[in-house]
């Protein structure tokens, strides 16, 4: 277990390593420079060369490389360009809205798929096993980016229930949460009706069953802890899923969390709070996949770290 | 009860199934007795219906395959095929236990085997935790299980073979059950250790008067344990007697088929 996390947590800076390097160079491939963006096109060329010696971006790229590694192994993750600020504030002010996203989103997801997926595998090829379906269906082919503003029109416009922007209490959670849980609530519906349905075959069901157990602890019991195992796997990919998600989530309804945080920090051309962003998604990625692997070690006493 | 009434009687029990190219009659009017405290065996080639009679019992078909069931099979007076599911409930693993051929697939993965004991013993009986969990111990020690604390706490997956069936016998007895139905409890088990979980279950059958349905299609298997005999054969039971009637004289001729297998009997040889 111990030498398991030890080689995990290595694996995990080698894949750090990767990204920050590959994001380093992709972004200094896209065209335009903080410079240009921040004095604009009218600035003389002697207040660019100015500002860009201030900045540091004047040293050849390997060069400016180099240094962000040396930084970043001393936990520095550099300053804002535009506010000067230190990146790793910034991003700390915003981690916690996407944390509170996301969670919302995959209780959102699980609420809906735990019920869908149950009673479509107990009466499979029955209505309501085809209702869940089409909800299914629609639920993975609905951009966010559509359902949205649909449920912002019909909800805080139309009705007027709930507020339509920014974060507050949890009234303003549930839209941002519907939306971004809503494709992965529709896979993991999917998902479970099939697992529980090649558990409910197993003859261990039928000696349940043989042993006098009323049906609640045949299906809870024994049928859904086993069904839920490969789940596990499942919600853990799905939260990479859900992280790309948020970022278009963050945008419609304004939520101040780290997916707008990365947009603003890339049409401005903010080269550091580019970087950090995706260092902290891709750990955020990497660290919930180790997660995942503990907790289905854990859920199935057959797995060994 | 008197010795001569069953305990358990099938009358004509006819079961169709759902086949992929219209309904098959899996069986086509079983009768067959069991009287308190003896061992009938149920011998028949493979896909003769013996396993589909077995689970008929505690109802344990599922539909689909199940398409129709008609007949009776009571147990103490009352149908089990009209029987409601609660009722039935009172019936499976109180009453009549079952125990199934792969102990691997019918042990469930995810929890210790004392705990799938305990539970079944804090339903039935109402038993507290800790007394069942005791109970299982004690059980454990009864089917020869070395170390039987310590079992409790382990998975399926972690005992051999052989401890899984005494597992599951362990289980099967859990709530004294009047009847043991053990589906080929054998099969899946090296050939030393079959004759050891034989030999426990005859003893145990004995010193618990409990009755037992034996399935098997290994008639050696039958001479060390049955009394009396019922041959199953497409569907139907085609001969039942004694044990000693019907390996000295059989009546029917698939039965005597079926002995020629025996080694030593009638110049046959064992079939691989
Ligand atoms: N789930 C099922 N679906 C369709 N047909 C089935 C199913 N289970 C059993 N059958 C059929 O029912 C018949 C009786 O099967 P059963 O399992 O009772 O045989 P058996 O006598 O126990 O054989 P074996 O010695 O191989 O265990 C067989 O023809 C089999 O093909
Ligand atoms: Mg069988």
């Amino acid at each position: 277990m111990f030498a398991y996390l030890v080689r995990r947590l290595l694996l995990l800076l080698l894949v750090l390593f990767g990204v920050v390097t590959l994001v380093f160079f992709l972004i200094h491939l896209i065209p335009g420079d903080p410079v240009d963006i921040m004095l604009g096109d009218q600035a003389l060329a002697a207040d660019k060369d100015a500002l860009r010696h201030a900045l540091g971006l004047h040293r050849p790229l390997g060069n400016q490389y180099l240094s962000y590694l040396g930084d970043l192994c001393r936990g520095d993750l550099g300053l804002s360009i535009h506010s000067r600020r230190p990146v790793l504030t910034e991003i700390g002010e915003r981690f916690p809205a996407t944390v509170e996203l996301m969670l919302g989103a995959m209780l959102v997801a699980l609420l809906m798929a735990l019920p869908l997926g149950i009673i479509s595998a107990l009466k499979p090829y029955g209505w309501l096993d085809g209702a869940s379906m089409l909800i299914s269906f629609l639920g993975i082919s609905i951009p966010n980016f559509w359902l949205g503003p649909m449920l912002i029109i019909l909800f805080s416009i139309q009705l007027g229930w709930l507020p339509v922007n920014e974060r507050g209490g949890l009234e303003h959670l549930i839209l941002p949460a519907i939306t971004l849980g809503t494709a992965m609530a529709a896979m993991l519906s999917r998902m479970i009706r099939a697992s529980l349905l090649e558990v409910l075959d197993e003859e261990y069901i039928t000696n349940a069953r043989a042993k006098g157990l009323p049906e609640r602890l045949v299906i809870f019991k024994h049928a859904l802890r086993n069904a839920l195992i490969p789940v596990i796997t499942i919600i853990g990919l799905q939260v990479g899923v859900l992280l790309s998600g948020a970022i278009i989530t963050e945008a419609i309804f304004d939520w101040p969390g780290l997916g707008s945080l990365l947009l603003e920090g890339i049409y401005s051309r903010n080269y550091p709070l580019v970087q950090g962003c995706i260092l902290v998604i891709a750990t955020v990625y990497v660290l919930v996949n180790l997660l995942t692997d503990i907790a289905y070690a854990w859920a199935d006493p057959r797995v060994r770290l | 009860m008197t010795a001569s009434e069953p305990l358990l009687e099938i009358r004509d029990l006819k079961i169709r199934f759902q086949g992929e190219a219209g309904p098959l009659n899996i069986l086509q009017g079983v009768d067959l007795k069991l009287l308190a405290g003896e061992t009938v065996g149920l011998v028949g080639a493979s896909g003769s219906g013996k396993s589909v009679t077995a689970q008929a019992i505690l109802g344990l078909l599922k539909r689909p395959p199940l398409l129709e069931i008609s007949g009776q099979i009571l147990y103490e007076g009352s149908d089990l095929v009209t029987m409601s599911a609660g009722q039935l409930r009172q019936v499976r693993g109180r009453r009549i236990a079952y125990i199934f051929q792969e102990p691997m697939s019918a042990l469930n993965p995810v929890f210790t085997v004392g705990e799938q004991i305990a539970e079944m013993v804090v339903l039935h009986e109402g038993l507290g935790r800790r007394s069942a969990l005791n109970r299982a111990a004690d059980l454990f020690a009864e089917v020869g299980l070395p170390d039987p604390r310590r079992r409790l706490n382990n998975y399926p997956h972690e005992l051999s073979g052989g401890q899984r069936q005494r597992v599951m016998i362990a289980m099967a007895l859990s709530c004294s059950p009047q009847i043991l139905i053990a589906d080929e409890p054998t099969t899946a088990l090296d050939v030393t250790i079959q004759a050891q979980i034989l030999r426990l279950l005859k003893r145990l059958q004995v010193e618990r008067r409990m009755a037992l349905l034996f399935i098997t299609h290994d008639l050696r298997v039958m001479a060390e344990i049955a009394d009396r005999l019922a041959v199953m054969q497409a569907g139907r039971i085609v001969e039942e007697a004694g044990i000693e009637a019907l390996f000295h004289a059989p009546q029917h001729a698939y039965t005597r088929q079926l002995l020629t297998l025996i080694p030593g009997r009638g110049g046959g040889r064992v079939v691989p």
